[in-house]
């Protein structure tokens, strides 16, 4: 192996001298294609994250930049080292020997730990921002629970008195706390410009929180820079986001029919380009939110709005929610919830079974069947009992057995109500018009009444000097009163200036529940006392 | 071609063997780590399950009773006797004595047979008789799906194992019968045992997270 | 017609030199780890094709908003799964499978491999492994989850169609291949080294081989044990719940072995690239590898590292906030070594003698964008911005930059490196060269625009996006267009100057070469080396200045 040829240099392709013009010529091809990226890297906003519509949405845009700027600079020193090295040591003579090095200690163990320092800097900033932007802070102002399902979005409002709502909707400059769940598969609430993103699990909660900006307000965007955010908004003629996407409907037409469903806005959501957005009556700003996570076949297609009201504009709306009378309309709610499987017109698309003909939907005897399917779910297909009340679920398992030629009868609100409680459901809670179970609220009750028990005693009697619930008159007497005394709190002889305001910070779900425990047990009975109850009252006291 | 490879590969050819062990050595073990990794996967799984606040795991004694347990614990027993007779097929080998060599080598294999069929009277009497929820969607009693899931992929694919290990050690056993195996291939036979040695030391261990802790 | 060939690629039988038939045999059932190796890049460049036109079809649906030239969402929703799947498992993993099969036993002086038999066996696992994975496509029964098949997305109940149970066994076979690779290689490398060659003498390319292989083997059987978990699940609805919450399952408990085999994974398809660029640099710059030990414990420290790190693909799914801190610390370590490997390769440019041919052209281009899709890890690390861009086209960015940046480009290094020794012909270097540059440009093209769209908000796998992102990704469209065109020039070049090239020298590169692939005649013979090399270990001073000088032309044969 060792038979050295020392003519072997001579044996070498073409020795031919490199002319400079040449190295020249790479150079400036090399440099053009490296300064794109540095360049883009370095433009102003371009790098700049969308996140910057609420307070921890800002922070983390403030750390990408940060982050950002560092990696600008180890790339430009690596291009650099690399740019100058090509232009300096490329071969100039075929038989050039240089000089060699294996190695330099004192550089090697230098840049080992300035790649360190950097990591661990850039990992303490971190975790400053993950502490403020993911720790749920204590004075949470509202919680709103995301439930994904294949492939929609329902948004259910506790403190609004269970209120169901397909938007987010949600007042300005508030910590709203989300509870996000998934009914079936993974799937991942995305608000990109307001910094909220987590996973739906099924069988889990994943919380996240955010303060977001309003309609008005100037928004700063980092230590240089001051945006003001123009008011785009007009608030009768409000173009509607989600309008944007009628294209891929109108150009969907050419497929074929079965696909023309997938195509343009969520399907239930279709909305005519230039329609006026149904939050265009409140004074809000909309923000687009999404899925971030692979769920099947929808996924492209399951947005939302995210709408921050100013909070005046938020209390008309869960008003105008609570007392709205819905018309039900069948076919609309089929097309909203099953026309994504089951086709538009019942026919069944890809492995979903098609509703034309089938048994379950034409004969009359299997009626209790197709209820409860609508309601549980079967298979990979979602419940709808915990979405849509009585009368539209009757609605919506009427229109496929009279529609496409089905004949199966139509059924009504009752049966749907019987088949609810055969299966142990409780009453669907339609927003804060339908009363929440009295049990319910006792059981709430009682877990709040554990803070006041040290005082009040487990029993409603405590010491002397301290007003026993149990038959006390305040107790028994107008709600209101007593609910103005928990809210504001009470001097007493004993302890003057010692108010005790516990439940104004409380939702009104929770003082509903308070208030329903306290009149009904310890040998009262004075009856239960609704959320919208206390609603108005608390209306009335301000 | 094949001749050519084979004059190659008969004597350790230039540079082989740079450890001082026999490539098949080497090989093996390397392919027990990845066994051991696969293992370590559904063990690991098996743990996330088990132990997860409201797994509401049954108690192994309570799920298997008390003869199932037992049973299984002889079963454990005859898999470390195979394990101990393929130590003595090694011995008596690096001894030069084959005959002894093959009756250590049939003991091993029964042992091996022995295992599978206990094992697989264990499944069929779990699977008809005391876990009927398998087969029956309307079985109302409380149960619990992933202690019986587990149970079945960490026990099934160990005892794939031990029968991929029956039939290696049968064609071993041909092999010294028609004389291809002789004393001088003791490596052939440590291979061998390497791997048995593995399946019984897999075995303790899903026995114990299994059956007993 | 006569069958002519010169060393290993000659028939070795009277019969197969007249009888193309025989002589195909002969390759296909060949045990030299060398035509094996070819076989490999051979299945390796078909199948990158295939991957290569999923991608074009993903690209041209999302060139403009709406659906355009994919009118079915359920096919598109197919497509990235199907391309991660043949690019990762069908391409890049075998094709460095290749490469090594090739290089690495003559590199250590031996033979062969320590495994001839095994090693056909796990080339032959391959096509039909492919052909089951790919299944759904010929029986219209694709799934729609992707390459990671999250359950409960990936279970019976919502992916009910056999397409996905194909899916899921053919990765276990790949996975049994490649670990019947990884064995075969450990083997090899640890116990037929030659004399002389000791551990911390063999050539880099084979380090990164060595501990690919650990990664393989210690890794793809976590991916394996959980397929199979999923499979039971599939297979038995109603009994086995691994996964699936509704019978006590966890869907997370899947992400965390999926991950633990995927991160890994990724180290698995860069290290060899890492290896082939220690090859070519030194080659090119006619200076020993700098800092040699540091870039062997490197690429150690990346591949225990890159076990520590799997949940930084999950800080959305509620891990707890202090775990993910840690997996944040560890993620960011990552780093380290691989800046110590970028600064050394910048350190054995330093002071040497350059030359730009087309290898050493995709070195340096790996290096310049592979800092690149490095630095968006970095960024990609801190918890708080990943939660931020994960699911984004910032993630596709960054993983397309260390993959076609890294991965593909140092893999064109390589085989351009050594085509000469291979078939004994060079390439056509102009064509080499325009393929390098539109590769090179292309890539920023196609991927760059991507980070923009990341921060912007865009999640991946959309079917169809908000018009705001027309532009962006119409430049991206036809950016990927034209790289994917770039490759037919390379594999035209391939297949031409294989026929047409002008002959190679035994040290193609000006004599520069210095391990023993290019001690030997090209290409190699049958059996490699005639009698038992042995390798005079390089004494590696560091630190310090000797004044010795490059004189490594031990170019024993002219061919």
């Amino acid at each position: 192996m060792r038979d050295f040829d020392p003519e072997a240099t001579t044996t070498m392709r073409s020795p031919v001298k490199q002319p400079s013009l040449k190295g020249a010529g790479v150079l400036l091809a090399i440099v053009t294609v490296l300064l794109f990226p540095a360049v883009a890297f370095a433009i102003p906003g371009s790098g700049e994250f969308v996140s910057v519509f609420s307070e921890s949405g800002r922070e983390i845009t403030h750390l990408y930049n940060i982050i950002a700027k560092i990696c600008l600079v180890i790339l430009v020193i690596v291009e650099g080292v690399l740019i100058f090295a090509i232009l300096k040591f490329r071969r100039r003579d075929d038989d050039e020997r240089p000089v060699q090095n294996h190695g330099n200690l004192r550089l090697e163990f230098g840049w080992t730990m300035g790649a360190l320092l950097i990591q661990v800097y850039i990992g303490i900033l971190t975790i400053d921002v993950m502490y403020s932007t993911e720790v749920i802070p204590d004075d949470v102002d509202m919680t709103v629970e995301a439930v994904a399902r294949t492939w929609d979005w329902h948004f259910v409002y506790p403190d609004q008195g269970g209120l169901v709502h397909e938007d987010l909707v949600v007042p300005a400059h508030k910590t709203v706390k989300l509870e996000v769940t998934s009914q079936d598969v993974i799937h991942a609430i995305f608000i990109p410009e307001l910094g909220v993103k987590i996973d739906a699990v099924p069988g889990r909660y994943n919380y996240w929180w955010f303060r977001a900006d309003g309609p008005l307000g100037q928004v700063r965007v980092n230590d240089f820079a001051t945006v003001s955010r123009p008011e785009r908004i007009l608030p009768q003629t409000r173009p509607d986001f989600l309008s944007r996407r009628g294209d891929a409907t109108a150009r969907a037409v050419t497929g074929l029919e079965q696909q023309v469903t997938f195509l343009g806005a969520s399907p239930g959501r279709r909305v005519e380009p230039g329609a006026v957005s149904p939050y265009a009556g409140y004074n809000a700003k909309e923000y687009q939110g999404l899925c971030a996570e692979l769920c099947g076949l929808g996924h492209w297609d399951m947005y939302f709005r995210a709408v921050v009201m100013t909070p005046s504009s938020f209390e008309r709306w869960v008003h105008d929610m609570q007392t709205a009378v819905t018309e039900v309309d069948g076919e609309q709610a089929y097309l909203a919830e099953c026309a994504t499987c089951h086709g538009d017109a019942g026919q069944g698309i890809a492995e979903n079974p098609s509703l034309v003909g089938s048994n379950i939907v034409n004969n009359p005897d299997h009626k209790e069947e197709h209820i409860e399917i609508v309601l549980m779910g079967r298979g990979a297909m979602p419940g709808f009992a915990a979405t849509y009340n009585d009368a539209a679920v009757a609605a919506m398992v009427n229109h496929e057995r009279v529609s496409w030629g089905n004949s199966g009868g139509e059924i009504d609100e009752d049966d749907v109500a019987a088949l609810r409680e055969s299966l142990g459901l409780s009453p669907f809670p339609a927003g804060g018009a339908e009363p929440v179970d009295t049990d319910d609220l006792l059981f709430q009750g009682e877990r709040l009444y554990a803070a006041c028990s040290s005082c009040h005693g487990a029993d409603g009697v405590g010491p002397d000097f301290i007003p026993a619930i149990a038959g006390s008159e305040l107790v028994l007497g107008d709600p209101a009163d007593l609910a103005q005394v928990l809210i504001e709190g009470r001097d007493l002889d004993q302890w003057p200036g010692e108010k005790r305001p516990v439940a104004r910070s409380m939702t009104d779900l929770q003082l509903a529940s308070l208030l329903t425990y306290l009149r009904l047990s310890f040998g009262n009975d004075a009856g239960a006392v609704q959320p919208f109850e206390v609603e108005e009252i608390r209306r009335d006291l301000n | 071609m094949a001749a050519q490879n084979a004059s190659v590969m008969a004597g350790p050819g230039p540079g082989e063997e740079s450890l001082g062990v026999t490539n098949g050595k080497i090989g093996m073990w390397t392919f027990l780590v990845m066994d051991a990794m696969t293992f370590a996967g559904l063990l690991a799984g098996y743990a996330r399950l088990r132990w997860t606040p409201g797994s509401d795991w049954p108690f192994p004694i309570e799920a298997f009773g008390v003869v199932g347990i037992q049973l299984t614990a002889f079963n454990t027993f005859v898999l470390i006797c195979s394990s101990v007779a393929m130590v003595h097929v090694l011995a008596y080998q690096m001894r030069g004595n084959m005959k002894a060599a093959q009756g250590w080598m049939i003991a091993t294999i029964v042992g091996g047979l022995i295992f599978l069929s206990i094992q697989g009277f264990e499944w069929t009497h779990l699977i008809l008789d005391k876990w009927p929820f398998l087969f029956d969607s309307g079985y109302e009693a409380k149960y619990n799906l992933n202690f019986a899931a587990t149970f079945f992929i960490l026990t099934g694919f160990h005892g794939m194992h031990v029968a991929i290990g029956v039939i290696y050690n049968t064609i071993i056993l041909m092999g010294m019968r028609s004389g291809k195996v002789t004393e001088e291939h003791t490596s052939t036979v440590e291979i061998a045992g390497l791997y048995w040695h593995f399946v019984d030391l897999i075995w303790i261990l899903v026995f114990t997270f299994v059956y007993l802790i | 017609m006569e069958i002519q060939g010169k060393g290993y690629l000659s028939p070795l039988t009277e019969e197969a030199k007249t009888s193309l038939w025989v002589y195909l045999k002969e390759w296909l059932c060949s045990t030299d780890a060398k035509r094996i190796g070819v076989l490999y890049l051979a299945f390796a460049t078909f199948m990158g094709l295939v991957g290569g036109i999923l991608s074009i079809l993903i690209r041209a649906q999302l060139a403009a908003p709406g659906p355009s030239v994919i009118q079915d969402a359920s096919f598109y929703n197919a497509l990235p799964g199907f391309h991660a799947t043949a690019m990762i498992f069908f391409f890049i993993i075998p094709a460095f499978t290749g490469a090594a099969n090739f290089i690495v036993p003559i590199q250590i002086g031996a033979p062969d491999m320590a495994f001839p038999k095994l090693n056909l066996a796990a080339f032959w696992i391959l096509p039909p492994s492919a052909l089951v994975t790919f299944a759904g496509f010929f029986f219209n029964s694709l799934p729609e989850f992707g390459w990671t098949a999250y359950p409960p997305l990936s279970t019976h109940a919502y992916s009910p169609i056999w397409g996905a149970d194909f899916w899921v066994m053919g990765l276990i076979l790949v996975g049994v291949s490649s670990t019947m690779a990884a064995v075969n290689f450990l083997a090899t490398v640890f116990n037929m080294r030659c004399k002389g060659m000791k551990f911390f003498q063999l050539p880099l390319f084979t380090w990164s081989v060595v501990v690919t292989s650990f990664l393989i083997l210690a890794a793809t059987p976590v991916l394996t044990s959980a397929l199979l978990m999923l499979t039971f699940e599939r297979l038995f609805p109603g009994v086995f719940f691994f996964f699936n919450p509704e019978g006590g399952g966890d869907p997370i408990l899947y992400q965390h072995l999926f991950w633990f085999y995927s991160h890994p994974a990724v180290y698995i398809m860069i290290l060899p690239g890492f290896g082939i660029i220690s090859e070519v640099i030194p080659t090119f710059s006619r200076k020993h590898i700098f800092g040699y030990p540091l870039m062997a414990w490197s690429m150690i420290a990346i591949a225990v590292l890159g076990f520590l790190v799997w949940a930084h693909h999950m800080y959305t799914t509620g891990i707890a906030l202090e775990v993910r801190v840690g997996f944040m610390f560890l993620t960011m370590l990552i780093a380290v070594p691989t800046g110590v490997k970028i600064f050394s390769w910048l350190g054995t440019m330093w002071g040497g003698s350059l030359r730009f041919d087309t290898p050493m052209l995709f070195a340096i281009g790996f290096i310049a964008m592979f800092t690149i899709g490095g630095l968006s890890g970095v960024v990609l690390a801190s918890v708080s911005v990943d939660i931020q861009l994960h699911d984004t086209y910032y993630v596709v960015a960054h993983i397309h930059y260390v993959l076609v940046a890294g991965s593909m480009m140092t893999l064109f290094a390589g085989i351009y490196y050594w085509y000469p020794k291979i078939t004994g012909k060079m390439y056509n270097e102009f064509w080499g060269k325009v393929h390098f540059w539109l590769t090179a440009i292309f890539i920023n093209v196609t991927f760059f625009v991507q980070h923009w769209l990341g921060v912007q908000g865009m999640p991946r796998r959309y079917y169809d996006y908000d018009p705001d992102f027309a532009l962006a990704n119409m430049i991206s469209s036809v950016g990927s267009f034209a790289l994917f065109a770039a490759q037919l020039i390379f594999v035209w070049n391939l297949i031409h100057s294989w026929k047409h090239g002008e002959d190679a020298k035994a040290n193609s590169w000006y004599g520069d070469g210095f391990h023993f692939e290019w001690r030997m005649p090209s290409p190699p013979d049958h059996h490699n080396f005639h009698e038992p090399p042995e390798w005079e270990p390089i004494i590696r001073h560091h630190g310090g200045t000797h004044a010795e000088l490059w004189e490594r032309d031990v170019d024993g044969y002219h061919g």
